[in-house]
């Protein structure tokens, strides 16, 4: 096995063990060996997926997937100025966020990085995002995709608000909305006219891919 | 047969005149009542009038307080402000350092935590033993994730163990000690809230080697001050089942996600179970015929065989319409 091989089962192995220090030094010298970021964001993006499969089984579990997601980022960290300089082709813009009244982020967070694995661009707008915050940002970022995240009943109708919001500006047909977090089902989805919703991490990231095969803006570039 | 009997019986898998039914309707009830959330959650006058007007309406065979997991946060330091919808959250964490303190178990006694044993207080002087009176209490690990932040917790379970295992520890006695008031204020039962314990965030492993002992000592001490010990735990938590049957809680209450008669098979007879309506859709939702089906499907299929207690799978919604709560209720006679 090459260096660069051995170094990318490297990197994947230290992702799926949750090995911050590991994922960052794999990504480090694999881009020392002259390997190209797309290959540190590609074996990112297969242990990221193969995560997600296991934690759909219930095979791993959010800690797992957590410690996971913090090794991811330490990687992309190392790996983000080289792909500055060669950027690699999005699977689409999402603006992501907890809506307003609401502070719970973990599954947000993890939904954020299981889309960025996957080749998203993300723009994390954090957690008590208003309404017009997710329209604004969506605008501001010519994003393909508002995913939103609730965890309490009580909040989770600012979903149907951001959907109304943009209905009443007249963006409707611009961005595709997806929804998800503990008391948001299918059903719930598509009362409120949302285009996708994730029953879990791994679930949002197929809804995400679902609604950019389906649904292709006019005018979309993602190269 | 009084309500409180019609548990007990359950609980004991011996032979009711009708299944009871005993949904948590706490946040329901203050909406009923017009009474904020806010208010509901720190005024045990108000709490307690509005649960007893649920009471006089439905005719439960169990009433419970007001489901607020920030109670036993905020009295431990966290910060917890009142939300735009009146309802109350964490907004500021502990340190877990902070819940390794010696005092915890006289701590957690303060801030709202008195309001809600107040409320317990109430509903036993105006109920007696004709309806059980149950008191909702955070569990070790749910009180941890609520005090210090769930991603804390959930690094904790990877990353530091040995002392997420010391805080829960503590918080386990603190639990014990929140109890121990409700049940000297006058609850028939306790019921410990581990929403934290879902399949999704504790695997079965987790359970068994960090809160399994430290459940089934809450459970004793309940069972040691002759309450009842009720275990809910939300969301799909089928994969930790098998631990959960060990917990030695008198009744598992389950979340919708979960088919009761499965898990019927798999706990055996070691706890009776409650649920477990789906209070995401087709309670506050669905039509009244829907609820009333799931509700008669659950009666005549989990409790074919004993030992059912009808509920929603969590707190009911504020929302929920009064007539899905009836027809919950008009099930249980099947």
């Amino acid at each position: 096995m090459s260096d660069r091989s051995t170094l990318t089962a490297a990197l994947e192995a230290a992702v799926e063990a949750g090995d911050e220090a590991g994922a960052a030094s794999a990504a480090s010298r694999l881009l020392e060996f002259g390997a190209a970021p797309t290959i540190v964001t590609g074996a990112l993006s297969r242990a990221m997926g193969r995560l997600g499969e296991q934690f759909h089984r219930l095979d791993i579990f959010v800690p797992d997937l957590l410690i996971a997601a913090d090794a991811f980022e330490a990687a992309m960290v190392v790996v983000e100025p080289a792909l500055r300089n060669s950027p690699r082709k999005s699977k689409g813009t999402i603006v992501i966020g907890v809506v307003e009244g609401d502070i719970h982020t973990l599954g947000k967070n993890l939904v954020r990085v299981m889309l960025a694995a996957d080749g998203f661009e993300v723009y994390d707008l954090g957690r008590d995002v208003k309404v017009a915050g997710f329209v604004d940002a969506a605008l501001e970022r010519s994003a393909d995709i508002i995913a939103m995240s609730s965890l309490m009943t009580t909040t989770m109708d600012r979903m149907r608000d951001v959907v109304g919001l943009l209905v009443s500006r007249g963006l409707r047909d611009r961005v595709r909305v997806m929804v998800g977090g503990a008391p948001v089902t299918q059903a719930y989805a598509d009362e409120i006219g949302a285009d996708g919703y994730g029953e879990d991490a791994s679930d949002a990231v197929a809804a995400a891919n679902r609604l950019m095969v389906m649904w292709q803006r006019p005018g979309a570039d993602h190269s | 047969m009084t309500g409180l009997e019609r548990v007990r019986r359950a609980i004991r898998f011996e032979p009711t005149d009708r299944v009871p039914v005993a949904p948590m309707l706490g946040a329901h009830a203050a909406a009923l009542a017009g009474i904020t959330y806010e208010a509901a959650s720190a005024d045990p006058a108000a709490q307690a009038h509005a649960l007893l007007r649920a009471v006089e309406r439905y005719r439960p065979d169990a009433i419970f307080t007001l489901m607020d997991l920030s109670a036993e946060p905020e009295a431990l330091g966290a910060e917890v402000t009142v939300a735009a919808d009146r309802t109350r959250i964490v907004t500021r964490h502990l340190s877990p350092e902070a819940l390794l303190a010696d005092d915890l178990e006289r701590v957690i006694l303060t801030a709202r935590v008195p309001a809600f044993v107040d409320t317990v207080r109430r509903l036993r002087a105006a109920l007696g033993d004709t309806v059980m009176v149950g008191a909702l209490v955070s569990g070790p690990l749910t009180a941890a994730a609520n005090a210090v932040g769930i991603e804390t917790i959930a690094r904790m379970l990877r990353r530091q163990r040995e002392t997420l295992s010391d805080v829960l520890e503590r918080l386990t006695k603190a639990c014990m000690a929140v109890a121990s008031a409700h049940l000297e204020a006058g609850a028939h039962g306790v019921m410990v809230l581990e929403p934290c314990a879902t399949s999704g965030i504790l695997g079965p492993d987790d359970l068994s080697s960090l809160l399994l002992a430290r459940l089934q000592a809450v459970a004793e001490h309940i069972r040691r001050h002759d309450g009842i010990g009720l275990l809910h735990i939300c969301g799909d938590c089928r994969a930790s089942l098998p631990g959960l049957a060990d917990s030695r809680f008198d009744v598992l209450s389950l979340d919708a996600p979960v088919d009761l008669s499965q898990a019927r098979e798999v706990i055996g007879r070691s706890a009776a179970l409650m649920g477990n309506l789906d209070v995401r859709q087709l309670l506050p939702r669905g039509e009244p015929e829907s609820v009333y089906d799931a509700a008669a499907a659950l009666v005549t299929d989990a409790g074919r065989v004993g030992g059912l207690i009808l509920s929603g799978g969590c707190e009911l919604p504020p929302e929920t319409p009064m007539e899905n709560v009836r027809q919950m209720l008009q099930a249980r006679v099947i």
